[in-house]
């Protein structure tokens, strides 16, 4: 059981060697800026042009527009848009789950879909998928991303599709053309699809597809424009770990939305309407490398991979220097009776207590960068594995000091290390010597 | 040579030895030193530059290993200690005093003499504080409790660090050279400390000097040559 006093020893050392302590953190909080930058840039050049909005290999859904919706559109751009935000799109998902589809009797798998329940509840549901073919008697179907990627769609290709008449009778085969990308009120992407024979009444739209995607078609719009604006603020307080999940569509200014995506488990405070990142599109490490090799950026990824070893053995080593240097310390304190778990205990604090300010320096620094250059815009997936090996390294980096600390204090010769002299066994940090029963039972009090 | 093999040693060496390989072949530092030292013994360990008397105390308080021999405190032999017994054995069994202090730099004399008493459980925290306050009072540094290290001579350092020595109450306080860096007049007071501490507590002590008019403050004078005891005497006060 350790005391406050232990604490404040703890407390009196990094301040006495904060130097050191103030080197570690800024190492680590570069590198974590360098690392993080690198990563997207990494991320960006692996994912251009395969992940691009005309491939639509994103995570969407797909939507199916019936003609009553379209002979809607005074201004096929920015009318969509606006349809699409206040259509109640997740009420008809609900609807088409519970109600269309149980007239299926195939089923080849479900997916997931949000829905709006009768009092206005977020409900999730499945969406039921009958032998690549689905069936709809409303205006629209949404489906989740799972979908898109199974049938590799993309702007301009035909799906067979049908869709029961509002008279409830037998369905209607025809092809639904995918025209492009429209933003849902929770802001995720989705597939626009029209009856290919209502394509014609649309005959004014922009042929290309860009003027359908959101951002161009958000910009046309000045409401979206200050909504842009002040949405460009949110990824300087998010995650640098995540600075590709796009902000675009969040109702910062709609309580109603905050209301029900706080119900979702979005993120509190003014952040509730933030979509997690289960809509992004997530990549296995297969993926990772099959881009790679398809992107052509094994230069970049490779510049990664040295640099996290560079950046790893370099703090490893100022760690190590920085514990050494405490060698006689060290070795008083296990002159006066610490034990060696205790040293190594102190190091362990400090220098999480430095991981975790190096980090937050560096994921500030980081997203403070990323806003400057826009890069909220660039949405190519979550950098999982930059996460994870940054993590590792932050682990790798706490251990070691503290076991390097706890071998320095076990050594049988304190002397050599009252006077300072750097004897050391450096197969002791890897060799496992058994302790007894209750070495650890009896801590510093 | 003094033997007094019917009482009981606080601390006692068989056989002592440590060598060190060196280019010129094996040197001995100290070679099969037997020493046995009596609760109560104010021991002065006398000799020469080079003359393993250093050596010999870190063995005996278990900052070095010894290459043969062994070293008993309290009929426990120190070598098969484990890393847990070594530890609690430099807390509560023996108290050290160095040349160079060895106080730490950022914790006040109040704390380094509180430091030996973080690891013992028979004080409460405040008992603690009591026990750190009574200690530098009994080293007369009683008002200079919140200074740092920095903040103090020579002398009042080696008396915060007899203070800390003395924290757990040991079974023997192991001194090296505690006034060799200091001038006359703080070394005197530091040995006051000392022989202040050996005959109001019976506190056992032993002493490295190479300095003759330190030693003669001792009650015991053993003297080293090449590593081996050449002389071991009483003195009267």
């Amino acid at each position: 059981m350790n005391d406050r006093w232990y604490y404040r020893l703890i407390n009196r050392e990094w301040k006495a060697n904060r130097v050191a302590h103030l080197l570690v953190i800024a190492v680590l909080a570069l590198t974590l800026v360098l690392y993080g930058f690198y990563g997207l840039w990494g991320e960006q050049a692996a994912t251009e042009g395969t992940y691009s909005t005309d491939r639509l290999d994103l995570p969407s859904r797909i939507m199916v527009f019936y003609p009553e919706w379209t002979s809607r559109l005074s201004h096929p751009g920015f009318a969509l848009q606006e349809m699409v935000r206040e259509s109640r799109v997740q009420r008809l998902v609900h609807h088409a789950s519970t109600g269309l589809f149980s007239r299926i009797s195939t089923e080849v798998g479900t997916v997931d879909a949000w829905g709006l329940d009768t009092d206005d509840s977020m409900i999730r549901t499945g969406v039921r998928i009958a032998e690549g073919e689905w069936l709809s008697d409303s205006d629209d179907i949404i489906l989740t991303c799972d979908l898109a990627e199974r049938l590799q769609v993309q702007v301009g290709d035909a799906l067979p599709l049908k869709h029961l008449p509002s008279d409830g009778g037998e369905p209607v085969g025809g092809e639904f053309v995918v025209r492009g990308v429209a933003e849902s009120r929770d802001g995720v992407e989705q597939l626009v699809m029209f009856p290919r024979d209502v394509l014609a009444s649309l005959a004014d739209m922009p042929s290309h597809n860009a003027a359908w995607l959101w951002p161009e078609t958000r910009m046309r719009n000045p409401t979206q424009q200050v909504k842009s604006a002040l949405q460009s603020l949110l990824p300087r307080v998010r995650s640098p770990l995540y600075p590709y999940s796009h902000a675009a569509g969040d109702d910062v200014d709609n309580p109603s939305d905050h209301e029900i995506l706080g119900r979702m488990g979005g993120l509190p405070g003014p952040f509730l309407n933030r979509v997690e990142p289960t809509y992004l599109y997530r990549r296995s490490v297969g993926d990772h490398l099959a881009s790679v090799s398809r992107g052509g950026v094994v230069t970049v990824s490779g510049l990664i991979g040295l640099m996290f070893i560079v950046v790893a053995v370099a703090l490893t080593i100022t760690v190590l220097i920085m514990v050494l240097d405490r060698q006689t310390t060290i070795g008083l304190y296990a002159t006066l009776g610490m034990k060696p778990s205790d040293i190594g205990n102190m190091f362990r604090v400090q220098l999480i207590f430095d991981s975790l300010v190096g980090t937050t320096l560096g994921a500030a620094a980081l997203a403070v960068l990323l806003s400057v250059m826009g890069a909220q815009e660039a949405i190519t997936g979550v950098p999982t594995l930059t996460a994870v090996l940054w993590l590792a390294l932050q682990v790798v980096l706490v251990l070691w000091g503290a076991r390097v600390a706890t071998v320095l204090s076990g050594s049988s010769d304190l002397r050599a290390h009252l006077r300072g002299d750097t004897d050391f066994d450096w197969w002791s940090l890897v060799r496992i010597t058994p302790q007894p029963a209750g070495e650890d039972a009896e801590g510093v009090e | 040579m003094k033997e007094k093999e019917n009482s009981t040693a606080v601390l006692e060496a068989r056989q002592l030895t440590k060598s060190y390989d060196t280019a010129a072949g094996e040197v001995r530092a100290v070679d099969r030193v037997d020493l046995r030292i009596e609760k109560g013994d104010f021991l002065a360990l006398m000799g020469p530059s080079g003359s393993g008397k250093t050596t010999l105390l870190s063995m005996l308080g278990a900052l070095e290993p010894p290459t043969e021999g062994q070293v008993m405190l309290r009929d426990r032999e120190i070598g098969k200690m484990t890393e847990r017994e070594l530890a609690q054995l430099r807390r509560f069994d023996i108290g050290f005093v160095f040349q160079s202090f060895y106080l730490v730099d950022h914790l006040t004399a109040q704390e380094n003499v509180r430091f030996p008493l973080g690891f013992n459980k028979d004080y409460s925290p405040d008992e603690k504080e009591q026990r750190a306050s009574e200690l530098l009072r009994m080293v007369g540094l009683e008002d200079r409790s919140d200074h740092f290290p920095r903040q103090l001579s020579g002398g009042e350092k080696q008396r915060v660090a007899i203070a800390r020595a003395l924290a757990n109450s040991p079974a023997v306080v192991l001194a090296d050279e505690p006034t060799g860096n200091l001038d006359q007049e703080s070394g005197d007071s530091v040995m006051e400390a000392f022989e202040d501490l050996h005959q109001r507590l019976g506190q056992t002590v032993v002493m490295v000097t190479h300095d003759p008019l330190v030693a003669q403050r001792a009650r015991r004078v053993v003297r080293l040559k090449s590593g081996r005891v050449v002389e071991d005497q009483e003195q009267t006060g």
